[in-house]
């Protein structure tokens, strides 16, 4: 225990509520109150001797004193550091996910590349849960375009100072709903589970999604195809993008990381929380299902922009068939390629004149894998873009 | 003339040593001393009374100690002892206020010369001073522009293992019963 690791000036900025709420949900329960504050005490046995105090005010003479003979105790009960249970206790109304990497360099640094690539990694694996919260679909490609909410929130998702200890990420995300709306204090959550807000659902959609890659890299190992285990995982919300951001997480793909979730207190917390563990050869069984998981899937409903490069068409009793080099409208990663789709009579012939006049096109469908090239089915809605819309 | 590092050293001496005096009261009563690394301004240590069974199981006081070796005392009863505005000013508050917990002011009479503190006589050994309590929370805040106040600790106030478990707890009685249990 060492009370000096912790940063004074957060002790002021804790208020005797977010301690209340820390020590509520952590099995403490109020005893005494006077006009000063609050005595607190645990069912725990192993807390049986611990009582603790909790200032009426923030602003009462010696609070930051106060906070930190808390904390040492806590410290000592929980075998935390007592900065950890800080972060917390100023964090309550947030779910904080701790991405702990074990890269080759000493504790507390990380290469800058590798850093880099890591932070990537982990903005992926959140905005896929987020992508699939708000379309309320569990599919294998998550859609490239984006409701709305999911750009508010990861506008809200903010990345917390890095902890020693190898290397921590630390990810807060406030419990608040995409208009601002504050929650309701957790015993009427509690009661009414719908009142949850979109942030916590993605959170918990993220624990459960990446739980469910744990345990499809275990069937791996007791000899399962890859295929079939991700593919069976994908109803609990695994995704070709959210295995791409686990793997990416990696440090450059092979050091071992885990992830430990907690819970803001103003809402009941999931009944299963514990640290998620990726050793070397999961995060290679993840690389290889996110690819297999693409290359089956159907990306459903994405727009193409770019310019067509070849056009073939044996009869005009039959629809053309038409290459377009360009990207996925939308794709943060603007990952260009070759897309082939067909198109039939007036479309056809836009396609040969914007060819000739090498004009912008953009045409809507489901992209899919037919050996080594990407078909867009059910293509719809060609247009030639002026040279003003390109 | 006294050189005035010597006196530094000499002063924080005495400091120890009346702070020692109230730790050894609040050993004789059973009560529990705690110094933290960062005190709070104003406070020297806590004083705690831990009692299984009972909410809070801890009864807790704030003390401030002062050492001096040449108090003045007034005709009636009282020994004047002069406060540094900050002193003050983290005593006068009210608990549910500027305060979780009570916090008092201890004064030690010590004497002049360390030889004196603690002598053998008999059988036993005897420490050469007292220690007074006083009770600021609630007094009025000082004048803006005022640096010292003198405060009237009365000669009654005397600080044994008995008013100090009484302090604590906060009820003379319940003292009574902790001392004779």
């Amino acid at each position: 225990m060492d009370v000096r690791m912790i940063d004074e000036s957060q002790l002021s900025v804790s208020s005797p509520d977010d301690v209340a709420a820390y020590l509520q949900v952590h099995g403490w329960s109020e005893v005494y109150r006077d006009a000063g504050g609050t005595a607190w005490a645990a069912a725990a046995p192993a807390f049986e001797d611990a009582e603790l105090w909790v200032p009426r005010s923030s602003s009462m003479l010696g609070y930051r004193n106060r906070l930190a003979q808390l904390l040492g105790t806590l410290s000592e009960l929980e075998g935390r550091p007592p900065a950890q249970i800080l972060f917390e206790i100023t964090h309550a109304l947030q779910d904080i996910q701790r991405v702990r990497s074990e890269p080759l360099s000493e504790s507390g640094t990380i290469e800058l590349g590798e850093g880099t690539g890591a932070l990537a990694g982990i903005h992926k694996w959140v905005l896929s849960a987020a992508t699939a919260t708000a379309t309320g679909n569990n599919t294998a490609i998550l859609p490239s375009r984006r409701p709305v909410t999911v750009d508010s929130f990861m506008a809200q998702v903010k990345l917390a100072t890095p902890e020693p200890g190898s290397f921590v990420w630390k990810i807060a995300v406030p419990l608040v709903s995409i208009d601002g709306t504050q929650p309701l204090p957790f015993a009427d959550a509690e009661r009414r589970p719908e009142l949850a807000s979109f942030n916590r659902q993605v959170t918990r959609a993220l624990y459960d999604a990446t739980a469910a890659v744990l345990s499809a890299c275990r069937k791996v190992r007791e000899g399962a195809s890859v295929l079939d285990s991700f593919q069976a995982a994908v109803p609990e919300g695994v995704s070709a993008n959210l295995c791409e951001g686990l793997a990416e997480t990696s440090s450059g793909g092979r050091a071992p990381f885990e992830i430990g979730f907690s819970w803001a207190t103003n809402y009941p917390a999931p009944p299963r929380t514990e640290t998620l563990r990726f050793a070397g050869n999961d995060i290679e069984v993840v690389e290889t299902a996110a690819t297999e998981l693409r290359r089956v899937a159907r990306e459903p409903d994405v727009q193409l922009g770019g310019y067509i490069v070849r056009l073939k068409r044996e009869s005009e009793q039959r629809a053309g068939e038409v290459t377009i080099a360009g990207t996925v409208v939308g794709d943060a990663d603007e990952k260009f390629g070759h897309f082939w789709f067909e198109l039939t009579d007036d479309d056809y012939l836009a396609a040969v004149e914007s060819h000739r006049t090498h004009r912008m096109v953009t045409i809507r469908g489901d992209i899919v894998r037919r050996g080594n090239r990407r078909w867009l089915e059910l293509a719809h809605e060609f247009q030639v873009l002026d040279d003003s819309e390109a | 003339m006294i050189d005035p590092v010597e006196q530094g050293h000499a002063n924080r001496k005495q400091g120890y040593y009346g702070e020692c005096v109230v730790r050894a009261i609040a050993a004789a009563a059973h009560l529990k001393v705690t110094k933290e690394e960062l005190e709070p301004d104003g406070v020297d240590f806590e004083v705690k009374q831990d009692q299984p069974g009972r909410y809070p199981r801890f009864k807790r006081i704030e003390l401030s100690v002062k050492t001096h070796s040449n108090l003045s005392r007034t005709r009636r009863g009282t020994l004047q002892v002069s406060m540094r505005r900050e002193a003050y000013e983290a005593l006068n508050g009210k608990v549910g206020e500027e305060l979780d917990i009570p916090r008092f002011l201890v004064v030690v009479d010590s004497p002049k010369h360390f030889s004196e503190y603690c002598c053998l006589e008999d059988n036993k050994v005897s420490f050469s001073n007292l220690a007074y309590w006083h009770d600021l929370m609630g007094e009025p805040d000082l004048p803006a522009n005022q640096g010292t106040v003198t405060v009237s600790v009365p000669e009654g106030n005397l600080l044994t293992p008995e008013t100090m478990v009484a302090l604590t707890c906060g009820d003379r009685e319940e003292a009574a019963r902790w001392m004779s249990a």
